[in-house]
């Protein structure tokens, strides 16, 4: 099985690491660089999970989150935030708007593998 | 202040031995009114605002930043004004900016994050505008002869 992820954040530096990451695991990433271009690209793509960031210009993060999951679309993709803002409260919207997981930045491979595995339900080497 | 101080040295210390694999080795600490300082190189920095109001800046020489830059993506930029350096540079500082804040929010002061601003050039002013938290603190970089300079102003409200 195939799986396909998009990355949505202004880093492309974020987006190098998700790819090394994950390309070697035959996962295929793809990338937007803010919440709108994201939202976009999720219904355009359909990828199997989201990671997404908090705070990038032109939308937010929690913002493309409300979108994604009220997006008929869109609602059923996982999504897993990946964001330097990990305060409490923050971690309470995002999970409050529908997002399994979150990801502090910075994050190691072995964190990044770990929420996919949990969320995707994958047996991939951590 | 104190808490603050050790918080801008685990932030800075934390995002570079998880993204880049390297400890930083803190040197110097100042704190308390700082003068205005001129940065040369290029300078990534983050804002905060809410019950913490602040900024957090980071200044590389040239050549510390593409050594970084190149340890991150793999291969050495072209030069300081290349798009991945301010890109790894931006990142760098929100990463930090990040764990700064969520340290600072713990002890009840939380604020809001703003994207990273990366300056470049040799006459970079970074002043404190009489900041009541005014902390400079250096890195020494493995592999490197110059340090990484932090810099963080800050006001807390309540």
């Amino acid at each position: 099985m195939s799986i396909k992820i998009l990355s949505i954040d202004d880093s492309k530096m974020v987006h190098m690491v998700v790819n090394k990451t994950l390309k070697p695991l035959g996962i295929e990433v793809i990338t937007a660089s803010n919440g709108e271009e994201g939202v976009a690209r999720a219904q355009a793509d359909k990828p199997d999970l989201i990671l997404l960031d908090a705070t990038m210009p032109v939308m937010d993060g929690i913002t493309a989150l409300g979108k994604l999951k009220e997006g008929a679309d869109t609602k059923h993709i996982p999504v897993i935030m990946l964001s330097a803002d990990s305060c409490q409260e923050n971690r309470d919207k995002a999970t409050a708007l529908g997002a399994l997981k979150f990801i502090s930045k910075p994050f190691t491979a072995e964190a990044l593998l770990g929420g996919l595995k949990d969320v995707l339900n994958l047996s991939i080497p951590a | 202040m104190q808490f603050i101080n050790d918080a801008v040295r685990e932030a800075v210390i934390g995002v570079f031995d998880t993204m880049l694999s390297l400890r930083l080795e803190a040197l110097e600490v100042a704190e308390g009114i700082l003068p205005a300082s001129t940065a040369a190189g290029i300078v990534g920095s983050v804002g905060m605002a809410g019950k913490i109001n602040g900024t957090v800046y980071m200044s590389y020489p040239d050549r510390l930043a593409c050594a970084i830059v190149e340890k991150m993506i793999g291969e050495a930029p072209a030069g300081v004004d290349q798009p991945e350096v301010t890109d790894v540079i931006g990142e760098l500082a929100n990463m930090v900016a990040g764990d700064l804040k969520r340290r600072t929010a713990e002890k009840g002061y939380n604020g809001l994050l703003v994207p990273p601003i990366v300056m470049l050039g040799n006459g970079i002013n970074i002043d404190s505008n009489g900041a009541p938290i005014s902390i400079f603190r250096s890195f020494r970089v493995p592999n490197s002869p110059e340090p990484l300079s932090v810099r963080f102003f800050a006001k807390l409200e309540g």
